[in-house]
C-alpha cells in the first residue's frame, strides 16, 4: 500500500519532539545523579567491571521482589539507580541467589572459581547476566543475524537451523552450557533451555507471519488446524514440561545434530534427479495449463457459488470440504496425532516443524500444497507459543537483547536475500546448504553422542 | 562493542520518563507508555524504510502471487486437479518468496519492542506491578512485560487506525 508522505513526516517529527523532550530530561539526570550517588555515576564508565560496584548494585535488586507498592517501580523512587547500567545489577545476583529465580538460583549452586565449569563474581556479566558469561559482541551477532536472514529468504527452513547454530556455536553459548555439566548441571540445563527457546523464537515469528497471511488469503482449513493445533499443543506442552531443566547439552547438541542430517538427506533428495523430476514435471504440468488458458478466448470463469472453502461435514472420524468445488476428505484424528509427534520433536529440539507437517498433511489429508502450508503454519505457530510459553513458565531465562538484535539482522538480511539470489541457481544454492547441514549434522552428533569434536563446530 | 556497554548507552534515556512522576505506580506507567510509544515509532520508521527499499522486488513478487492464484483457480473451475496442483506448487515458491520479505518487515517492525522489554527486565524483572483486587486482600502481580504489551497493543491498534485515516484523507485529497 501506498504511503503518504504526511504520515511519514508526522511520524518523523513525532520522534523527533519525544527526542527533544527525553533530552532535556536525560541531561537533568545526568546532571542530579551526581551529588545523589557517587558510585552509581562512576559505575558506567566502567560496564565491563562490575565487581567494584557489585556490592552497592546488588542492593535495590534484593530489595524488589516484594510485592509493594514501592516495590513496584524501583526505578521511579530512586534516582541514585539511573545510570547504573542493568548488566552490572544482573552480575551482583549470584550474591543474594539462593532465594531468587531458577537462573540465580542455579548460579548459586555453581562452585565458585576461576576454572572451568565454575562462576567466577569478579568477571563482567555474560550472556544471561551470568558473571564470565560469554559476551557476544553485537557486529558479530549482528552480522550472524543478517546471514540467518538472507537464508531465511533464500532456502527457507535453514534458516532456523543456522539461528541455532549461532547461538550453540559461533556465540559459544552451548561449549559454556556443556562446562557445567559435571560442575553445575542444573545451571548448564537452564543455559540449554534458554538457547532452545532462543531458537524458537524466530522460527515462531516466522510461523506467525505465515499464518496471519494465510489467514488473510482464507487458505485456513479451520477443522483441520483445530485438530492438528490440539495435537500440536499437546505435543508442545508435554515435551517442553518434560524436558525443562532435564536436558544437558550435549544430549541436546546430538539431537539437534539428529535433526539437522535428516534435514540435509531432505535438501539432497530434492536435488536428486527423482526430486528434481518431481518438481519439472509439475512446472510443465503448470506451463501447459498457463498456455491453454491464454489461447481459450474466454477463458473458465470460477463459479462464485463455490469460491473459497466450504466446510460440508465435521464429525470425530469424518472431515469434508471443497475447496473451489473440488471435494475433499479427511479422518480428523489423524492430523491430531501427527500434530502431537511432529511438535513434541519441534519442541524438543527448538526447531519449527513446519517442514515435517506439510509433506504430512499433503500426502495423508490429500491437501493442495496451498491449503497444506496455510494450515500448518498455524500449527507451528500453536506449537511454538505453547512451547516458549511453557519453558518461560518454568523460570527459562530469555536474552531478549540478544534476539531483538537478530531481529534487526533477520530484517536486514531478508532485504539482501531476494537481491542476491538471482545469481544462484535454486540447486547451487541447495547443495551449498546440503554440505553445510552435513558438517554440522555429523559435527553435533559426533560432539554430542561421543564427545568427539570436529574444526568450527 | 558488547551487550553490556549497548545498555549501558541507553539506559538512561530509557529511564527518564519513568521519574516524571512522582508516584511510583504513576511514573512506572507513564515511563511504560513512552517506552511502548517509542518503540513503535522507531520499528514504524524502519518498517517505512524497508518499504522503500524492499517495494520493487516485493510488487513483482505480488504479481507472481496474483498469477499463480489465477491460474490455480482457472485450473480447478476446468476441474483439472493436476494443473491445480501443479500452479499452487508454482504459487507456493513465490509466495515463500513474498513471505521472505514480509519475515524482514515484521522483524523491522517488532526489534525495538523486543529491546525495549530487554532493558525492562534488567530494571524490573524483581519488580511486579501490583493491581488491587476488589474481592481479595492480596493485589494481583503483573510482570513488567505484561503492562509493556498491553501497552504497546494499545498504541499499535489506535496508530494503525490513524494511519488508515491518514490514507484515506490523502487518497480523497488526491481525488478531488
Amino acid at each position: 500500500m501506498h504511503k503518504p508522505r504526511k504520515f511519514i513526516t508526522f511520524s518523523v517529527i513525532g520522534l523527533a519532539l519525544m527526542a527533544l523532550s527525553l533530552t532535556f530530561v536525560w541531561a537533568e539526570d545526568t546532571k542530579v545523579t551526581p551529588t545523589t550517588d557517587p558510585v552509581a555515576v562512576e559505575a558506567p564508565a566502567q560496564p565491563a567491571d562490575p565487581a567494584a560496584v557489585a556490592s552497592d548494585a546488588a542492593v535495590p535488586a534484593t530489595e524488589a521482589p516484594a510485592p509493594t507498592v514501592d516495590a513496584s517501580a524501583p526505578a521511579a523512587d530512586a534516582s541514585a539507580q539511573a545510570v547504573v547500567p542493568p548488566t552490572v545489577e544482573a552480575a551482583a545476583k549470584p550474591q543474594f541467589a539462593a532465594k531468587g529465580n531458577k537462573l540465580e538460583r542455579a548460579i548459586a549452586g555453581a562452585p565458585q572459581g576461576t576454572g572451568k565449569g565454575q562462576i567466577d563474581p569478579g568477571k563482567p556479566a555474560g550472556f544471561l547476566g551470568i558473571p564470565g558469561g560469554p559476551n557476544v559482541n553485537v557486529v558479530l551477532a549482528l552480522l550472524w543475524a543478517v546471514w540467518v536472514g538472507w537464508i531465511f529468504s533464500t532456502v527457507g527452513a535453514f534458516g532456523g537451523v543456522m539461528a541455532g547454530v549461532g547461538h550453540m556455536s559461533v556465540f559459544g553459548f552451548g561449549s559454556y552450557a556443556g562446562s557445567f555439566k559435571q560442575t553445575a548441571p542444573d545451571l548448564g540445563k537452564t543455559i540449554t533451555d534458554s538457547i532452545k527457546a532462543s531458537n524458537q523464537f524466530l522460527v515462531g515469528l516466522s510461523a506467525a507471519i505465515s499464518s496471519f497471511n494465510y489467514l488473510k488469503m482464507k487458505r485456513l482449513v479451520l477443522p483441520l488446524a483445530l485438530s492438528l493445533g490440539a495435537g500440536s499443543l499437546l505435543g508442545a506442552w508435554g515435551a517442553a514440561a518434560l524436558s525443562a531443566g532435564k536436558l544437558d547439552f550435549k544430549s541436546y547438541q546430538g539431537y539437534f545434530g539428529l535433526f539437522v542430517l535428516a534435514l540435509g538427506c531432505w535438501l539432497l533428495y530434492e536435488t536428486t534427479p527423482a526430486g528434481q523430476s518431481k518438481k519439472k514435471t509439475a512446472k510443465e504440468a503448470a506451463k501447459a495449463f498457463e498456455d491453454n488458458a491464454k489461447k481459450m478466448k474466454n477463458g473458465e470463469h470460477v463459479d462464485s457459488a463455490n469460491a473459497g472453502l466450504h466446510i460440508n461435514k465435521f464429525s470425530m472420524t469424518t472431515c469434508e470440504f471443497t475447496f473451489f468445488g473440488v471435494p475433499f476428505r479427511f479422518n480428523p484424528a489423524i492430523p491430531f496425532l501427527g500434530g502431537i509427534v511432529i511438535s513434541a520433536v519441534a519442541a524438543f529440539l527448538g526447531v519449527g516443524g513446519g517442514f515435517l507437517l506439510v509433506p504430512f498433511l499433503t500426502s495423508v489429508t490429500q491437501l493442495p500444497m496451498y491449503l497444506a502450508a496455510g494450515t500448518s503454519a498455524l500449527a507451528v505457530l500453536v506449537s511454538m507459543i505453547t512451547s516458549i510459553a511453557t519453558l518461560i513458565m518454568k523460570g527459562t531465562p530469555i536474552d531478549w537483547m540478544l534476539i531483538g538484535l537478530e531481529l534487526v539482522g533477520v530484517a536486514i538480511g531478508s532485504v539482501i536475500g531476494p537481491m542476491t539470489s538471482q545469481y544462484f541457481s535454486d540447486v547451487t544454492l541447495k547443495r551449498i546448504f546440503i554440505v553445510l547441514a552435513f558438517y554440522v549434522g555429523v559435527g553435533y552428533l559426533l560432539a554430542g553422542f561421543f564427545g568427539v569434536k570436529i574444526p568450527g563446530v | 562493542m558488547t551487550f553490556s556497554n549497548l545498555f549501558f548507552t541507553l539506559d538512561a534515556w530509557f529511564i527518564a520518563p519513568f521519574r516524571w512522576v512522582a508516584p511510583a505506580h504513576m511514573g512506572f506507567l507513564v515511563g511504560t507508555f513512552v517506552l511502548a510509544l517509542q518503540s513503535l515509532l522507531v520499528g514504524h520508521l524502519c518498517l517505512l524504510l524497508l518499504n522503500k527499499v524492499q517495494r520493487r522486488l516485493r510488487d513483482k513478487y505480488d504479481v507472481e502471487v496474483d498469477q499463480r492464484q489465477r491460474l490455480s483457480l482457472q485450473a480447478i473451475a476446468a476441474q483439472n486437479k493436476t494443473a491445480y496442483l501443479a500452479q499452487n506448487d508454482l504459487a507456493q515458491e513465490a509466495y515463500g518468496r513474498s513471505m521472505s520479505l514480509a519475515m524482514g518487515r515484521i522483524c523491522a517492525s517488532l526489534w525495538s519492542a523486543v529491546m525495549a522489554l530487554a532493558w525492562m527486565k534488567s530494571r524490573f524483572s524483581d519488580a511486579p506491578f501490583p493491581i488491587p483486587l476488589w474481592f481479595s486482600d492480596k493485589p494481583i502481580n503483573l510482570s513488567y512485560a505484561v503492562v509493556f504489551i498491553f501497552f504497546y497493543i494499545c498504541i499499535r491498534i489506535i496508530f494503525n487506525r490513524m494511519e488508515a485515516q491518514f490514507a484515506k484523507q490523502s487518497e480523497l485529497k488526491a481525488l478531488t
